[in-house]
């Protein structure tokens, strides 16, 4: 088993499994996670042979029906260790971009549209940096758990422009609990898309995807925004208040009502450039 | 929460001062509660000596001009906002 040695958000960890079928999927799941030569701070191992997982040495699940099962108990744990062990931030169950010059965090209940509006903004050239957590700093700079994108470039709704992502796409099926067959997507996304570095948030954006209403995106106060940004939050203290409260008094905040990809993706445009403008050359 | 009712808030709430006229709430129930001044002055009154009653009163003599029946209705849809977020009790 050779370890798998990659860095999220402040945890540099390690997976191995003693099964290739469950090495692939262990590396689709950490696809977009930077590789690190740090000191390893959370070993993962993956035992496909008796159906368990162990995390430092510790038993994590054992009973496991598949390979499928122990990678999908192994995606869970990553993320719930990875964000616990984050730095002090306000921690946004959310999407967070990057053009050159800032950050756009988007959030919105599950269905909104994070993956989606990730997808094809980084198919136009934004930086991926997470479709899942956004850790916000005191200083309102973003980071995230670069969770590979759970939807293939071609998957619908079609949107022409994610055919030109880099990267790689893999998948994996189990058998669940209940009987149902589980389909996991991932499409690691190749490092030109991607950004791990620090960087400040310009504009925070509450989806709304509505096929039958306006589409559009709107102004928001700070005081409109707030309760449902709070509301995604991933944990919640004083701390955390004071960051988010900081971030809008700093940026401005929209609502964007989606119909369409491509129509989402002009109208937040117009509010966050998703490349930053070329400047010319200094005279 | 009736109109006879004493709401009382929690001790120790945690506020954040989010504009000149607005406060944020860290509820218990985990939620940010926003108040407007108008707001802000209902949770004060809120004391546990005060009924809704006495609160749409003195808004009203505060508030002159304003109808006594919207400013009834908006009080106690707030109480019982702040009520349901777990920001007040009820102390009859």
């Amino acid at each position: 088993m050779r370890p798998i040695v990659r860095r999220a958000l402040d945890t540099t960890f390690s997976v191995a499994a003693d099964h290739p079928d469950l090495e692939r999927a262990a590396r689709a799941i950490v696809g977009c996670c930077p590789e690190s030569q740090g000191a390893l701070e959370v070993v993962w191992e993956l035992d496909a042979a008796h159906l368990r997982a162990f995390r430092d040495g510790e038993l994590l699940m054992e009973g496991l029906s598949s390979i499928g099962e122990i990678a999908a108990v192994f995606e869970r744990d990553l993320y719930d260790v990875v964000v616990a062990r984050a730095e002090t931030s306000f921690m946004l169950h959310g999407a967070a971009l990057a053009n050159e010059e800032s950050a756009v965090l988007l959030f919105g209940p599950s269905g909104a549209g994070k993956t989606t509006m990730s997808r094809a903004l980084v198919a136009r050239g934004a930086r991926y940096i997470t479709d899942e957590f956004a850790a916000v700093d005191p200083e309102g700079r973003v980071r995230g758990l670069p969770r590979a994108l759970g939807l293939l470039p071609a998957a619908p709704p079609l949107d022409p422009a994610t055919q030109t992502l880099q990267g790689t796409a893999d998948a994996y099926d189990f058998v669940g609990r209940n009987g149902e067959l589980v389909h996991n997507d991932f499409f690691a996304l190749a490092p030109e898309h991607l950004r791990h570095v620090p960087i400040a948030v310009g504009a925070v954006v509450q989806l709304q995807h509505d096929p039958n209403g306006t589409p559009g995106i709107t102004d928001l106060r700070a005081a409109d925004i707030l309760p449902a940004m709070w509301d995604e939050r991933h944990r919640g203290g004083e701390g955390e208040l004071e960051i988010a409260i900081a971030l809008l008094k700093r940026v401005p905040a929209f609502r964007l009502v989606t119909s369409s990809v491509e129509r989402a993706c002009t109208d937040l445009a117009s509010v966050w450039p998703i490349q930053s403008p070329r400047r010319s050359a200094p005279r | 929460m009736i109109q006879s009712q004493r709401p009382r808030r929690q001790e120790n709430l945690s506020t954040r001062r989010l504009s000149d006229a607005e406060t944020v709430v860290l509820a218990p129930n985990g939620s940010a509660v926003i108040l407007n001044e108008v707001g802000a002055v209902v949770l004060e009154l809120c004391d546990g000596t005060h009924t809704v009653d006495d609160v749409v009163r003195i808004l009203c003599e505060s508030l002159g001009g304003s109808s006594e029946e919207r400013v009834r209705a908006d009080v106690v849809a707030f109480v019982a906002a702040l009520a349901e977020a777990g920001c007040i009790v009820d102390a009859s």
